[in-house]
């Protein structure tokens, strides 16, 4: 208990709930905090400043900051069963059961034996990776994993099942308001009285902004806390009103597309919650508000990263937010007025402050009176010029400094000290609208980028605007939610604007914004180095590394972000971009302004992977399509694949049969008697208008117009290069109405193609389309007695499968199913294509099988059917083709009809170089050892011996076993293949394996006359 | 913790036989705040007319066809739902599909327009309950706001990874048509994101 109470002060009215005591763990030991409590500030009141050694030279690190913009205090989450790393121990909420370790310290953080690198710092200048391990360049692969070990921050779970809830939700609005300090608390509520839609997010557990650390005024009369209770009930009670807090706007993008992470349930570390531990918002407003606020910039000096040195803004919300003073004994340094603020929180919570030094020579306000009157030691025209201590900050050198000369007029004064507080001014969080492409201008006055302010869609506010004095927030708020809200009711009559709308009035002590920008204290002594002068501490970048960068000839600021890596670390510079831009500036001799700004990019703080992927997981990953038949494959134990997102009877294995096995037997079953396959996921389309068939004749390559009733087709349609697009049967149904049938992949891909032509080339065609994939069940029966089975089958006009020609369509019944029945073929043997509306797919298939029984019907699967077609050198688009490969390729030059003007890709096929014969040609292959199958995707050579990189002639599209030729066959696409049939070409196979020779051949390998087909 | 109560085959035709957990709820909350169920059967026809035609195909239907694009329009127990600027979905009573396609398609403007029948490519899914836009939300990124989503309002829309054509018939109950394949996966995907209110899936109607 003693321990708890050392850093904690007597309560000041903080957010945390004395009454509510929370075991927590942090690098195996146990601790308490108090309910409202962050990770940070609880280990805080334990006196704890170090947890995390630094990503380069593992120098101790403490707690920094007290929120999003934290680079030191990285840490782990562990949980039952996983863990997440890199959390800003500033923004986790402690709750009973959380366990935490820090990052980046082996085997612990008092003792780390990679700091040795801390040591031998001056040999890890900017640039050292690129200069150090480019040679011998094979080597990198080795130096990597050295590095990754070493450097890196964090450790990810290596289980990839999170079984937490993560979840999406899309969501619109009038307007969106991002922050919930004055400004943005001030805008939502004249927002909420007009009647707008309107969204407040802040990334904070609770809303109030900087209202929360300095409340010691009144605003319109009333304690400044109670305005911000008041007004965020008001809020929270109005129905128009959505308030998110612990929510993160993470990323702006056009057309004001938010993305927001919020944390539901992850601040309770509960299981089983029926809400989702975080939910990704996914919002659309018609107008953003930016009242993100301002971000405390650290001053630069040597020795400044030291544990017990933080922003004077992060010690103040300690001491007035979490009752917690982070030390007893401090030294305040600033070039402003806000320090001095923390100074007198300091002297109330019971510290000593030995003194202010403030860079500024005659520093004037209300504020600073004051804090003279207590009698605080000012040291004016002062600055730090080095601190010191092994683990913690034990004392600082001060000296007289000159900050137009940068440097140091005086002699050293060492004073010791357990806290620094810095303040280097403020930048306003412009993320956001830096996300949107907003670009930013240099304020002298304020020494800050702020917003320019142009765009219509987003506006920024207070703080987030270089706007810091706030009875000016309060007069800026309320104009701009003003215009904000005159702007939207333009767009919706519902929202009101005449609602009375008044500017808060406060008294709170007058502070003078107008900060010395000082980029970089020179110590001016030869044993101080600005080597530890850090910039970036989360990436280890120094004043140093910058000053390098520019002496080897950088300039640009984004380069130099690059060589140096300042402000490339997950916290995306929000403390050291604009000192890395300031000292940059004065290496370079030029102004900021001239110097220019780099550009922030989404998200604002990382969002956790688990949040990105929502439930698009596990069974919701993708839809898996199943046909009507599935249930039957299912039961007669069929072996499935995925064919896009259907799931396709692969194979049927019975009794401990192998693959090929299985295969072999529905191959031979087919040929001999009869198969069945669930064609079901064929795409279709109906096609009709008087324009039918113009439009046909238009996107295939032959002739449809001729087409007659009932008779049906095979055509290749091309893409406008001249390629092969997708293939199929198209019948004719009547005079303006087409039966279309596509590739089971390409069906979407071909109807948007078709709609996209009738809708913006061919708008005097007149047709119309409309999908029935999944209308029509299909039933394919293949093999010599599929016409006996089809007639069994046969409710009434058995007599019509007697005159069934080739390539034609009847339309009848099948155990009493209307079905159109097409007489085309896939495997080469006599086939019919059996359609029937869905609900009876299921009814069509059992009963077939059950009257094939005595012709023997075996059902084949989709392993079965290329094999099948490869006997007949069927093409499959997609496997023989690749969007590289024309008709004449595939040796099917007889498909271009010659007699039509035109047709989608024509002109293309006569470009000279298609007809070039070294192109790459469809060819069969027979292997020298009947048993050998090649590799689909394998390379073919002619010269098996020749030097590496070795001259190839194609490549293998499909290959199988034929258990009809009882011979491997494949298929290749070869250069100049159709004039090299009788030639002898070899495979090369990996891992040290014999090249497969093989025979060049015709790719028709069965039934070449195709009198089995016509029968 | 969600529990399932009980357990029955529903022989849906959408959900492929499906064993359904008719009703998931969590313990805290005394009645699930969604309900869903297959309209099974229903007639539905895809229509292609242009301006011209809209009235007289109306009259066929005994529904007029909307004028205005995501908008329907309903009469004695049929719907017509506008798709976009040419192009018409009708739901019928089930059954009186196959007569009603004869209709249009023997009538004097059967040259002109394209009348497909695709009862069985689609299927209707029935929602209701008091957070029905909230579960919708959480996969679609329509705005479900009363105000913008309102009684005969119809769209075209992913929820989640699956095209549906979704309907506003009163504030909190909805009907969504998609392809039948992708039926079952939306009943995952709506048992799932309802997880925090509980859901009732009920056998069909």
């Amino acid at each position: 208990m003693n321990r708890l109470l050392s850093h904690r002060i007597s309560s000041n009215g903080a957010v945390i709930d004395r009454q509510k005591l929370v075991h927590f763990e942090f690098d195996q030991k146990k601790y308490t905090g108090y309910e409202g409590d962050t990770l940070a500030s609880a280990l805080l009141a334990h006196g704890i400043h170090l947890v995390g050694r630094s990503f380069k030279y593992h120098r101790p690190r403490g707690i920094f900051g007290s929120g999003s913009e934290e680079p030191n205090a990285l840490v782990r989450l562990i949980g039952d069963k996983s863990s997440e790393p890199n959390l800003r121990a500033t923004q986790i909420e402690i709750y009973d059961g959380l366990i935490a370790e820090s990052q980046n310290r082996f085997p612990s953080l008092k003792i780390d034996f990679l700091s040795i690198n801390n040591v031998f710092r001056r040999f890890f200048p900017a640039g050292f990776y690129y200069k150090t391990f480019m040679w011998p360049a094979s080597f990198w692969m080795f130096y990597e994993k050295l590095i990754r070990k070493a450097a890196g921050l964090g450790k990810l779970s290596k289980k990839y099942h999170r079984p937490e809830r993560y979840e999406h939700k899309y969501a619109h609005c009038d307007l969106l308001v991002v922050g919930s300090g004055a400004a943005g608390l001030q805008t939502a509520i004249i927002a909420a009285k007009s009647g707008a839609r309107v969204v407040i997010a802040d990334e904070q557990h609770r809303f109030g902004g900087w209202l929360l650390t300095d409340n010691d005024f009144n605003i319109n009369q009333i304690p400044a806390a109670s305005w911000v209770h008041e007004t965020v009930k008001n809020l929270q009670s109005a129905p128009n009103v959505t308030c998110l807090s612990r929510t993160t706007v993470s990323s702006m993008m056009d057309d004001n597309f938010v993305i927001m992470a919020e944390r539901v349930t992850e601040h309770l570390g509960k299981k089983d919650m029926l809400l989702p531990k975080q939910r990704l918002w996914k919002l659309r407003a018609s107008k953003v508000i930016l009242a993100t606020g301002a971000i405390e910039r650290p001053l630069v000096f040597s020795g400044n990263d030291l544990p017990g040195i933080m922003l004077s803004s992060a010690i103040r919300t300690y001491i007035n937010r979490y009752d917690v003073l982070s030390g007893r004994r401090a030294i305040i340094f600033t070039n402003n007025d806000d320090a001095y603020f923390t100074a007198l929180a300091i002297h109330k919570a019971g510290g000593f402050v030995r003194c202010i030094v403030d860079l500024r020579v005659n520093p004037k306000s209300q504020i600073i009176t004051k804090v003279r009157k207590i009698g605080i030691n000012i040291l004016a025209g002062h600055a730090v010029i080095a601190a010191h201590g092994l683990r913690h900050i034990a004392s600082v050198d001060i000296a007289k400094y000159n900050s137009g000369k940068q440097a140091p007029t005086s002699s050293i004064l060492h004073m010791d000290c357990n806290l620094l507080a810095m303040s280097g001014g403020l930048n306003p969080v412009v993320h956001l609208h830096s996300q949107r492409k907003g670009k930013l201008v240099w304020d002298e006055r304020t020494s800050c980028y702020r917003p320019d302010n142009k765009s219509d869609e987003w506006v920024s506010v207070g703080a987030a605007n270089g706007t810091f004095e706030l009875e000016r927030i309060f007069i800026e708020a309320t104009k701009i939610a003003s215009t904000t809200i005159m702007k939207l009711a333009k767009e919706n009559n519902k929202i009101k604007t005449k609602e009375l709308v008044t500017v808060p009035q406060i008294d709170k002590d007058k502070q003078n914004w107008t900060p010395l920008p000082t980029w970089l204290i020179q110590a001016g002594q030869p044993h101080v180095s600005d080597k530890t002068a850090f910039v970036d501490f989360q990436n280890d970048s120094t004043a140093a590394d910058i000053k390098l960068a520019v002496k080897e000839g950088y300039s640009s600021v984004e380069h130099v972000k690059r060589y140096t890596t300042t402000g490339m670390a997950t916290d995306q510079g929000k403390t050291s971009n604009i000192n890395a831009i300031g000292i940059l500036a004065s290496c370079l001799n030029k102004s900021i302004a001239e110097t220019g700004v780099t550009t922030f990019r989404p998200p604002y703080t990382p969002v956790s992977l688990g949040a990105i992927a929502g439930r698009n997981i596990g069974g919701l990953f993708d839809p898996v399509r199943k046909t009507r038949m599935h249930s039957w494959h299912q039961s007669n134990g069929a072996k499935f694949e995925h064919v896009g997102q259907w799931m396709r009877a692969w194979y049927y294995p019975r009794d401990g049969e192998s693959f090929q096995q299985a295969v072999n037997r529905e191959v031979y079953a087919t040929r001999h008697y009869a198969g069945l396959l669930d064609a079901s996921t064929l795409g279709k389309i109906e096609v009709k208008g008087p324009d039918s068939a113009e439009f046909l004749n238009r996107v295939y390559t032959n002739n449809f117009a001729d087409l007659p009733i009932g008779k049906a087709r095979y055509g290749l349609m091309l893409k406008e290069d001249g390629m092969v697009f997708d293939d199929g049967v198209t019948t004719r149904l009547a005079e303006d109405h087409f039966y279309m049938t596509t590739t089971t992949g390409g069906a979407a891909g071909v109807l948007s193609w078709l709609e996209e032509l009738l809708q913006t080339e061919w708008l005097d065609l007149r047709v119309y389309l409309t999908s029935v994939t999944e209308q029509w069940s299909v039933a394919s029966l293949s093999g010599p007695n599929s016409r006996s089975i089809l007639t069994a089958c046969m409710s009434e006009n058995k007599n019509i499968t007697d005159d069934f020609p080739f390539m034609t369509m009847k339309k009848s019944f099948i155990a009493g199913i209307p079905a159109r029945i097409f007489r085309i073929s896939f495997t080469g043997e006599m086939a019919f294509e059996i359609n029937v509306p869905a609900r009876y797919g299921a009814a069509l298939w059992s009963h077939l099988m059950k009257i094939g029984k005595e012709f023997n019907l075996t059902a084949y699967g989709t392993e079965a059917m290329h094999v099948l077609r490869a006997e007949k050198g069927f093409i499959i688009v997609g496997q023989e083709t690749d969007g590289t490969v024309t008709p004449h390729d595939l040796d099917m030059g007889w498909i271009i009809s010659n007699k039509k003007s035109d047709f989608i890709g024509k002109r293309a096929l006569e470009r000279k170089s298609m007809n070039e014969p070294q192109r790459k040609q469809l060819v069969g292959l027979l292997t020298a050892d009947p048993s050998k199958v090649i590799p689909e995707g394998a390379h073919a050579v002619l010269d098996p011996n020749q030097e590496m990189p070795m001259e190839m002639l194609g490549h293998i599209s499909s290959s199988y076993y034929s258990p009809n030729l009882k011979h491997s066959i494949a298929l290749a696409l070869l250069k100049g293949g159709l004039n090299r049939k009788g030639q002898t070409v070899y495979i090369p196979m990996l891992d040290g394996q014999q090249p497969i020779e093989a025979k060049i051949v015709d790719p028709v390998f069965f039934d070449k006359k195709g009198e089995r087909l016509r029968g | 913790m969600v529990d399932t109560i009980s357990r029955i085959v529903v022989g849906c035709t959408a959900f492929n036989d499906k064993k359904l957990p008719i009703l998931k709820k969590p313990e805290s909350l005394k009645a699930p705040l969604i309900e869903l169920s297959e309209i099974k059967h229903l007639g539905k026809l895809n229509v292609r007319c242009g301006k011209k035609n809209r009235d007289a195909l109306g009259k066929l239907i005994h529904c007029n066809l909307p004028i205005q694009i995501n908008q329907i329009n309903s009469k004695a127990g049929r719907f017509a739902i506008s798709l976009g600027p040419d192009e018409y979905l009708i739901l019928a009573e089930p059954g009186s599909e196959n007569q009603l396609e004869k209709t249009l398609n023997s009538s004097d403007i059967s040259k002109y327009i394209s009348v497909v029948n695709v009862s069985d490519a689609l299927c209707a899914i029935q929602i209701s309950g008091p957070k029905v836009r909230d579960v919708l939300s959480k996969g679609c990124a329509i705005d479900f706001h009363p105000d913008s989503f309102y009684k005969n309002k119809a769209v075209q829309c992913d929820l989640a990874l699956a095209n549906i054509v979704l309907v506003c018939l009163e504030e909190n109950e909805f009907i969504f048509i998609c392809r039948t394949s992708f039926a079952e996966y939306i009943l995952d995907w709506f048992i799932d994101a309802s997880y925090e209110y509980g859901i009732f899936v009920s056998d069909g109607i």
